[in-house]
């Protein structure tokens, strides 16, 4: 008997592959996907492909020539929302900012960048998930709550092997879904958690040094006593794994990441430990890799005096637009406008409502030139990265014959270039 | 049709067809090199005269693509900084911007190599489970041939096979694996020490007899016998090694054993610089010079070969998939260090690292480099490599070419150096200066010979019109790091040293026959030990790759 087709669901940074989906049955459900999949297998479908221009539908060929027309009269225009694209279609996005001289970046926010300023700083050590699943005895959620935002997580790390125990471990600052079936929730406010992680990678050197002892001094405030009963935890695993989220909305710089990724780092002088980001933006690690092995930097990429330039976050999305240094914009989103300016910060918001726009949307979005795209994994093929740096194809559920957002990106270059 | 290609008069340097500097004419048609016409046909004549002509040079193992080699890039963006390439418009398409560090950005990377007339490069370790991502970035580099070894010396199911002596289970998983993820060789990456080290952090193969712990098989017997899985699936290259212990003092017991343990079979042992050190006690200066037993031993067996590795001085990024020997490099140096764990199949380790001419043991790994390449008799069995950018950039092949050309150059770069390596290896002396068809076997004729690519690495009639054209100079360096032409496939790609347009170039693979009744078994491993589907492992679905793939014949076949 022929295996039933497997479907990846990008509900999630997991991309969980293993989703079965016959189109033909009668309630059309998808099989093996948890409450977000449902969710993202559920979104209702555009029958027909529509491009707008100025709000009337257009062909594809006027709206890929506004389109560019748009970009050529632009002095420095921002292409941004790469983490919604493909990977084929990021690889276009960069090529039209090469040509273009245009600011690129992954997102529209700096939220969530520390994780890589991290990597800048400290480097990272990570696995994939399988490697997780087969040896990792001790699974530490850090200010995260999978059960929520990543709800096949556990299942997919927890071993199968019943002769393994794997503990789980929460630190946060309150209950959650992730807490109920957690083996220990060690509890610890935002404030706190830079302190404490310090007061762990403190007890770890004495303890490198003194291997009998934990810790040498006597713990005398509270966090130090919560630090040293994570500190026996740590000690005990044989390959341990934390899984983390930004504790801070400090995008520049969080001391919560930066200590996370020396802790992990450090705890590898003592035992194996790996760490994995719980990442929540979709696509982004694929558009930062795309952005490096084009460019040499992962966001925020200035390409206007016609070589690549990045400068921490002033050429972000959303800096670029608070500064109003950008006078066009080419993005992607699959909100609806109301909903991507509400979440702008201020400054940000009036730019960006007062710049031409060209927006490839899911849905009909009021900008200068608009095309559709489909939704991944069910109208639309492509690449996408899971949250542990694999790379996994997207296929479609729905056959249709619409053209993919990297063509009409190809399309769009072609014609700067013939115009150039 | 397509029209011929004359390059008129130039002095054909080609050690396959035994031309070592005599005027020959070259005929192009349809990308290959052809046989001149019998009548009179259309043509266009480009004179080259007077100018060395070689085919184009291959990079046999180098560190190109794939996550770790991105992941260098993304953590040091000081790099990135320090070298960026502008947009720049040519007649017909345009050179894409980018950086240059000791790891360019992907198109960067492509226009360097066609600047110094190489135009096929081999990524050296991919994990199979990367396989997707390093295809990706390989569709963006331009204008080179590119192929990757992929690892698999700490693989489960491969070590499970060789546990229960199961030799042609282990043949077929090597068939099928390099079939799907789209491999070009096998790669052993220090066998059973990186699952040793993922098992604990003290974990690692010091010796090719140590058992690895939960299979029971020695790195001796994973050398072996994917080995000879490889000869028996006659893979044009079948098996590139980076052995045990690399870059420990006392690690060239280690590499000999490797050698006698290979008995007779043809392999490759990779950076082999690395391998070469005695000493052994924690004094620094205890380490020193075995390159001499090593290639006496290699000189004796000629169905080995070797690529350098070679170490030069100044700033890179030491990148591995040889996951103990980062956490190792990045306690010495101190550095950023970033790891990763591919489940049930690798490990790796990143770091930066600068290499320094006064430094004592640095000082020695260059010194022992060119050791290397001078006491191999047979240049057949030696490739020049920096284990980019390990060792050092791709971009200092000139300089190594210089090095091997001109012993006074090579005298004035001893003298710089820390003076106590002189006792400690015999470089100062070496007069041997290699010659310029001796310098085409170790860049082109010799890695394509290692890797079965009858097709490239020289100038006869079917090969692929790869060539480059360049300008004689009595300073080898300036000679060869601005070739005068460089053509690939029979397009133009550099005239008079300018890059005028750029072509894509095509993806070489294995693809070798198998017995395929052990695919279902294989799948069901699959499904009950990855995190992934086994439809979405690999290139399954090879049609969402715009790039060619080209399958290169098996060498037995090719011949009968």
């Amino acid at each position: 008997m022929q295996k039933p087709e497997k479907f990846v669901c990008a509900g999630c940074t997991l991309l969980c592959d293993d989703i079965e989906i016959d189109p033909h049955a009668a309630n059309g459900r998808p099989k093996n996907t948890c409450a977000l999949g449902s969710q993202y297998f559920a979104q209702p479908l555009s029958s027909t492909q529509t491009h707008f221009v100025d709000g009337k539908a257009a062909t594809l060929e006027q709206a890929v020539q506004s389109a560019s027309q748009l970009l050529r009269e632009s002095k420095s225009p921002l292409i941004c929302g790469l983490d919604q694209l493909s990977t084929e279609a990021q690889q276009a996005s960069w090529k039209i900012a090469d040509i273009a001289r245009a600011t690129i970046d992954t997102t529209f926010t700096n939220r969530g960048r520390a994780s890589i300023f991290s990597l800048q700083k400290t480097g990272k050590v990570t696995a994939t998930l399988g490697e997780i699943k087969s040896r990792s005895d001790l699974v530490i959620f850090w200010f995260c709550d999978p059960e929520i935002t990543h709800p096949r997580l556990l299942e997919r790390i927890n071993p199968q092997d019943t002769n393994r125990s794997q503990r789980i471990l929460v630190v946060g600052d309150q209950e959650t879904a992730t807490t109920k079936i957690a083996n220990r929730f060690i509890q610890v406010s935002p404030e706190n958690a830079f302190e404490l992680l310090v007061n762990v990678r403190n007890q770890l050197a004495l303890l490198s040094n003194k291997p009998s002892s934990i810790p040498a001094k006597a713990c005398v405030s509270d966090i130090e006593i919560t630090a040293n009963e994570l500190v026996k935890e740590l000690v005990c695993a044989k390959y341990g794994s934390i899984f983390h989220q930004q504790v801070t909305e400090n995008s520049r710089f969080d001391p919560t990441s930066d200590s996370i990724s020396q802790l992990i780092r450090s705890l590898n002088d003592i035992t194996r430990f790996v760490g994995l980001k719980l990442r929540t933006d979709d696509n982004a690690l694929s558009a930062e890799n795309v952005l490096t092995w084009s460019s040499g930097f992962p966001f925020a990429v200035n390409h206007n005096l016609g070589h690549p330039r990045q400068h921490g976050l002033e050429f972000s999305a959303e800096t670029m637009l608070q500064t109003q240094q950008c006078d066009a914009i080419l993005f992607t989103s699959r909100l609806s406008l109301s909903e991507l300016v509400r979440r702008l910060s201020g400054a940000a918001r009036a730019h960006f409502q007062a710049i031409p726009k060209i927006a490839f949307s899911t849905h009909t979005i009021a900008a200068n030139v608009q095309f559709q795209m489909g939704i991944p994994g069910i109208n639309e093929a492509g690449e996408r990265c899971r949250l542990d740096n694999l790379s996994l194809p997207l296929k479609k559920v729905e056959s249709n014959d619409w053209v993919p957002p990297e063509a009409i990106l190809e399309k769009i270059r072609q014609n700067l270039i013939a115009h150039s | 049709m397509e029209s011929f290609l004359k390059l008129a008069g130039g002095t054909v340097i080609d050690p396959v067809s035994k031309m070592a500097g005599e005027a020959r004419d070259i005929w192009i048609r349809g990308g290959k090199i052809v046989s001149p016409p019998t009548e009179s046909v259309a043509h266009t004549t480009i004179d080259v005269s007077g100018r060395a002509v070689m085919a184009g040079a291959i990079d046999m193992h180098c560190h190109i693509a794939g996550p770790k080699v991105n992941t260098a890039r993304k953590m040091e963006p000081e790099q990135q900084r320090s070298n960026p390439q502008s947009l720049s418009a040519l007649e017909d398409g345009i050179l894409h911007s980018g950086s240059l560090g000791s790891v360019p950005s992907i198109f960067t990377t492509g226009y360097r190599y066609t600047g110094l007339g190489y135009t096929t490069c081999f990524d050296a370790a991919i994990p199979p489970l990367a396989a997707r991502h390093a295809h990706f970035e390989f569709e963006q580099i331009p204008n080179v041939d590119t192929g990757f070894f992929t690892m698999v010396g700490n693989n489960h199911y491969l070590m499970d096979c060789i546990a229960r002596g199961d030799e042609s289970g282990l043949q077929s998983f090597l068939g099928w694996l390099m079939n799907r993820v789209g491999a070009f060789a096998p790669k052993i990456v220090n066998p059973g020490g990186v699952e040793l080290w993922k098992q604990s952090r003290n974990g690692n193969a010091r010796d090719l007899g140590q058992k690895v712990d939960g299979f029971g098989v020695t790195p001796r017997q994973i050398i072996q016998s994917v080995t000879r899985a490889a000869n028996a699936l006659d893979l044009p290259h079948p098996v590139h090694i980076h052995t045990n212990n690399l870059g420990i003092p006392g690690n060239w017991e280690t590499t000999l054993e490797t050698l006698k343990a290979l008995n007779g079979m043809r392999a490759h042992l990779a950076h082999i610089q690395f391998h070469s050190y005695g000493g052994g006690s924690e004094e620094e200066t205890s380490l020193c010079s075995k390159v001499r037993v090593l290639a006496e031993y290699v000189n004796a067996n000629p169905e080995l070969t070797v690529d350098v590795g070679q170490v030069l001085f100044g700033e890179t990024t030491s990148m591995t998939g040889d996951g103990p020997l980062g956490y190792y490099l990045q306690k010495v140096s101190g550095k950023k260090w970033y790891s990763a764990d591919t489940e049930l199949e690798s490990g790796c380790g990143v770091s930066p690292i600068e290499y320094k001419n006064k430094n004592f043991i640095h000082a020695l790994q260059w010194a022992i480099g060119l050791e290397w390449y001078l006491l191999v008799a047979d240049p057949w069995q030696v490739a020049m490599s920096t284990d980019h950018p390990n060792g050092g950039s791709f971009l200092a092949y000139p300089q190594i070419i210089r090095l091997l050309m001109d012993r006074e150059f090579r005298r004035e770069m001893v003298a710089q150096l820390n003076p106590a390596v002189l006792k400690h290896s015999c470089l100062a002396d070496l007069d041997r200066e290699y010659t310029l068809s001796e310098i085409a076997v170790i860049t082109r004729a010799g890695p394509a010979r290692i890797l079965g690519l009858k097709h490239k690495g020289h100038l006869g009639v079917g090969a692929d019109a790869d060539i480059c054209v360049y300008e004689p100079n009595s300073n080898y360096q300036r000679m060869f790091e601005l070739p005068y032409m460089v053509i690939k496939g029979g397009r133009v790609l550099v005239e008079d040293t300018e890059i005028r347009q750029t072509v894509e170039g095509k993806t070489l693979m294995a693809n070798p026959s198998y017995d395929r009744h052990r695919n279902e078994s294989i799948e069901n491993w699959f499904s009950s030990h990855y995190s992934l589907q086994s439809e979405h492992y690999g290139i399954r679905d090879g049609n969402a790759f715009r790039r060619q793939f080209e399958s290169v014949v098996p060498t037995k076949k090719s011949d009968s």
